[in-house]
């Protein structure tokens, strides 16, 4: 029980909880007007409502322009305040529930991505915190067990995603000999990935690559240091990758991977003044 | 539940070091209650999560299936895309029209969830037909709007020959050529 909780709640400073709600919270003003900004557009075609199980168990019906441009200034409004660390919870909350709303009125009509569930868990237990400084090294088991949600939420993008292809395609030898990479290359292939549809059978290679990086993707919720550094870094790349071949970003996911992070290290080193009292910044790859 | 930070009462504070830096610090203590609602609270979203795969649905979004890309392709199976073509005042022959939010309103992903719906009920173009024309008002009138399917031919993972195309709906736009009938619709 012990071992179960010191990995759920572990000790973590304040001031990377501080550092994390910055950039969660700037990535959702990012993601309600530039990415998942199709929420406005949906209010042109209520005839297409499809509402997910939680807006129909609330009894969320189809948005509309007026109802649209409320929930985006809320969003604005409530993350801005939150991003600046006043009230952190009543702003947490408030970035939460309009946030949340604000998705299932992009994926509500019909497709829905997978790339947004570290997200919403994020903007769901940052508020539990409190209230949280950059210059805070005081370590904290809620923002310890809010750091490790996010965390378990990126890794089982991945991991549990090799659960849906054991599901839909019977086999994981069924899908990685298969030809979905080839499938997604004909649909939304850019010119720097065209050319592969020469080599399927070095597609069949990556999705095999794919697999594996998958399956091990857990595996990073135990690293420390310049491995769990490199982890990222490979992540990121991957990502970078498949936005230049197919435009998938996944960058609602990317975003998460900060949790990952010594961030308030980083910021620090950066902004020494930010830096608790006459103390040295430890190193970068010290443990976490 | 002894371990160091995790006490029986609330705000309590000890001193304490990271593992391996030297920043004395405060340790910000949790009573009991705190941590067994987060420890439940996180069981309970990763039941969610796994009921959610072993259901396959995406109906549970946020914590519904992680299936992209999930389903297995054939090597020598079909790759379709879905095509929206509009054919305006005068012209003979109809015009692809891209499927954006900025044309029709709908993206291609949300578009292709609607499929059989569409092939039930071809005056769901409707909506979009109306939207091109609101966000075009420029463009001529649109007199017939359609949704195809452009089909490759995989042969061991290979495109070959010309794509084929299946018509999935077909939709005479009403009103159009015809201001007055739009005018009383628009009074209606």
């Amino acid at each position: 029980m012990r071992r179960l909780t010191d990995f759920l709640l572990p000790e973590v400073p304040l001031a990377r909880v501080a550092c994390l709600r910055a950039i969660v919270y700037a990535f959702v003003l990012v993601d309600v007007w530039a990415l998942s900004n199709d929420v406005l557009r949906h209010a042109m075609i209520p005839e297409f409502y499809a509402p997910l199980l939680l807006p129909r168990l609330l009894g969320i019906g189809p948005v509309t322009h007026a109802g649209a441009v409320l929930l985006l200034a809320l969003v604005t409004a409530s993350a801005l305040i939150a991003m600046s660390g006043r009230l952190p919870r009543i702003s947490g909350w408030v970035v939460a529930g309009s946030f949340w709303c604000w998705m299932f009125y992009s994926q509500g009509y019909g497709y829905v991505a997978h790339d947004h569930m570290a997200l919403m868990i994020a903007v769901l237990v940052l508020p539990t915190v409190g209230a949280a400084g950059f210059r805070e090294a005081e370590t904290s088991r809620a923002a310890g067990w809010a750091l490790r949600c996010i965390q378990i939420a990126v890794v089982l993008t991945y991991f549990f995603s090799v659960w849906s292809k054991w599901v839909r395609s019977g086999t994981l030898a069924e899908w990685a000999n298969g030809a979905v990479f080839v499938w997604a290359i004909m649909r939304r292939g850019t010119p720097l990935i065209t050319w592969t549809l020469s080599f399927p059978w070095l597609l069949v290679i990556a999705q095999w690559c794919l697999l594996i990086v998958e399956i091990l993707s857990p595996v990073a919720l135990f690293l420390k240091g310049r491995w769990l550094y490199l982890t990222v870094g490979f992540f990121m790349l991957f990502h970078l990758a498949t936005f230049l071949s197919l435009g998938i970003s996944f960058l609602p996911t990317v975003i998460c991977w900060a949790a990952f992070l010594p961030l308030e290290r980083v910021l620090w080193r950066l902004r020494p003044g930010l830096a608790p009292h006459q103390t040295p910044v430890p190193p970068l790859d010290a443990r976490s | 539940m002894s371990s160091r930070g995790l006490r029986s009462s609330t705000a309590e504070r000890a001193e304490g070091t990271c593992a391996r830096c030297t920043i004395p610090h405060m340790v910000r203590a949790m009573n009991r209650l705190s941590a067994g609602w987060r420890v439940g609270a996180a069981a309970a979203a990763l039941a969610v999560l796994c009921g959610g795969q072993a259901l396959d649905t995406n109906d549970w979004f946020p914590l519904g299936s992680l299936s992209q890309y999930s389903s297995a392709r054939d090597l020598d199976s079909t790759v379709a895309r879905t095509v929206l073509e509009m054919r305006f005042a005068g012209d003979a022959e109809f015009t692809p029209v891209g499927i954006s939010h900025g044309n029709v309103g709908i993206v291609p992903g949300d578009l292709d969830s609607h499929l059989a719906a569409l092939r039930r009920d071809p005056s769901l173009l409707e909506p979009l037909a109306r939207n091109y024309a609101e966000l075009h008002p420029d463009a001529e009138a649109i007199e017939e709007i359609r949704l195809r399917r452009r089909i490759h031919q995989l042969e061991n993972g290979r495109a070959v020959g010309e794509p084929t195309f299946e018509d999935v709906a077909l939709l005479p736009v009403a009103g159009a050529g015809d201001p007055e009938g739009e005018t009383a619709e628009a009074g209606s």
